[in-house]
């Protein structure tokens, strides 16, 4: 369990353009998972899609995650998320650059901390 | 320099945001993307028979000679039907995007396409051949004016509808009149058209006519226009390719699709300007020609910019920037600007040169998933294409040299001072949570 954070479940959902870039952060970040004690008990789903299809996955998910690449949508993807009622950040340019996935996951748990 | 920085952050940035948000681009830009499938699916059987082509065994390609057409029918229902795929592809977008039932928009979408994009010929029968690259545009249109419609009868209540219905089949009594509007639109469009042109549909008065707007896009100073702006969104953080594909991608896909016909029947490549002109040249080791970048941190002294190529390298090998555009960073660095927005556009200008002399032919298949410079092989099928790669990511380090090593002089002085108190903040606030990561 994440201190601080009361739901089992903490599923991303990671939006780029094509996906592509991301889906190498999402690799990473799950393997982080699968390795960790504290999300062991949870359900952690982590995926990277397109961001035009964000409306056909959003439901599933707890987060919406943006590529700094693509914060020109933000407004735009801000709108849909706030219509499912989802939290949605862009992730960290230094993180997303360097592959830091742990970095990525912990700011990510912030978030659904901040908006549970 | 910092003037310049707060100039672009306060009018290009902008100016990116409303083409990305104008609907029809983007439901153009989202709607070629999906695309992308189908042109993968065309080319393989191309990029095949050629390999088996080249076998040096007379048995070999024999084989491939004699049963070429059998293999080209991956190529003739893809390529040969584009309109129809492009038409699905831009209509289900769309439909997405202005939130109608999909199903009905893309019919709408597919049927005003068909019925500006093919006739009934004399004889009763569909002429379609007018439903490969060079109805492309007409299906963009076709798809984007029907799902309109569609959208605005759907809100203006300019439909069927009966009480009491279950909400499924009241979609569909209510698609009957917009579908219908639309299809009507067309075909007063497409018989208008007739009369002024002796029988003619727009595609087949079209190709003439649209022939000198192609050829201009196809110029080595449009090229160098669009290199720099893709350059100089990326240099703002921006992913400068999916602002640009809106308006570019349909001009590539069909220009693409007519080298690939006249590559299959042994006539000279007529365009320069396609979708893996720019994947596997210009953009070749991602956009803004990456790897020449990730190369000088690879060998750089200090220790973060090494790490920071180390982890760029695989990515930057398949075309995927974003990790040396962040983590270096490139955007939004002042030492690297001048030769990463004005010196990739030039290179791109140099190879549009190179192939226009002939010294390379002309990419012919759309290709994806594999790394630069085999890309670079595949889409042209000719071995001289990787040497222009290489020479390409040779010039783009030298390039780069010089600021890059003014870049690494003031990443060292940084090493040694502190971070900043906004960072210390947020490592604050991540070691709360006590992860075990």
């Amino acid at each position: 369990m994440i201190k601080g954070y009361n739901a089992t479940h903490l599923n991303l959902l990671l939006v780029c353009n094509m996906g592509i870039s991301t889906g190498l952060i999402v690799q990473k970040m799950a393997d982080i998972r699968d390795q960790s004690k504290t999300l062991s008990d949870m359900e952690v789903k982590i995926e990277a899609h397109p961001s035009g299809e964000i409306q056909e996955f959003i439901n599933d998910f707890d987060v919406v995650l943006v590529g700094p690449q693509i914060k020109y949508q933000l407004s735009e993807l801000k709108k849909v998320a706030a219509e499912f009622e989802k939290p949605i950040a862009v992730i960290d340019a230094k993180d997303y650059g360097t592959g830091n996935a742990a970095s990525i996951l912990k700011d990510a748990m912030l978030v659904a901390i901040k908006n549970q | 320099m910092k003037n310049l920085m707060v100039f672009l952050e306060k009018y290009v940035e902008p100016l990116a945001k409303k083409f990305e948000q104008q609907r029809h681009i983007a439901s153009i830009k989202n709607g070629m993307i999906s695309l992308i499938t189908v042109l993968l699916v065309g080319s393989f059987s191309t990029i095949f028979v050629s390999i088996g082509k080249l076998i040096p065994i007379t048995g070999v390609q024999k084989f491939f000679t004699q049963n070429e057409a059998l293999f080209n029918i991956p190529f003739n229902y893809t390529f040969g039907l584009l309109s129809v795929f492009c038409a699905l592809a831009i209509s289900y977008r769309h439909s997405q995007r202005l939130e109608v039932p999909v199903f009905h928009g893309m019919a709408a979408g597919l049927l005003s396409t068909l019925v500006l994009d093919t006739k009934i010929g004399a004889n009763g029968k569909f002429i379609t051949e007018f439903l490969d690259s060079r109805g492309l545009f007409l299906a963009i249109f076709a798809s984007l004016v029907a799902v309109e419609i569609y959208a605005y009868c759907l809100r203006h209540n300019v439909t069927l509808h009966f009480k009491g219905l279950p909400s499924m089949i009241a979609d569909t009594f209510a698609a009957v009149i917009p579908i219908l509007i639309s299809m009507i639109l067309m075909i007063v469009i497409t018989t208008i058209v007739g009369q002024f042109t002796g029988g003619k549909i727009l595609p087949e008065a079209f190709t003439t006519s649209l022939a000198p707007f192609f050829n201009s896009i196809d110029t080595p100073w449009v090229v160098f226009i669009i290199a720099l702006f893709n350059s100089l969104l990326w240099f703002l953080g921006l992913n400068g390719y999916a602002i640009m594909i809106g308006f570019v991608l349909p001009v590539m896909t069909s220009n693409l699709a007519e080298n690939m016909a006249a590559y299959q029947a042994g006539k000279p490549i007529p365009h320069i300007f396609v979708t893996t002109f720019w994947d596997f040249f210009c953009a070749n080791t991602g956009d803004g020609l990456t790897l020449a970048i990730v190369i000088l941190a690879l060998m750089s002294t200090s220790k973060e910019l090494k790490a920071i190529g180390k982890a760029c390298l695989v990515p930057s090998l398949f075309g995927i920037s974003e990790p040396a555009i962040f983590g270096l960073p490139i955007a939004y660095n002042p030492y690297l600007f001048i030769p990463f927005v004005f010196g990739t556009p030039i290179l791109a200008t140099l190879q549009w040169f190179v192939f226009h002399l002939g010294w390379v032919r002309p990419p012919i298949a759309h290709v994806g998933g594999v790394p630069a410079y085999v890309g670079s092989y595949l889409s042209t099928m000719d071995p001289r294409a990787v040497i222009l790669a290489i020479v390409v990511t040779i010039l783009a380090v030298l390039m780069h040299y010089p600021f890059f090593k003014m870049f690494e002089k003031s990443v060292k002085e940084q090493e040694a001072k502190e971070v900043s108190a906004e960072e210390v903040q947020r490592q604050k606030e991540q070691d709360a949570l006590e992860v075990d990561f």
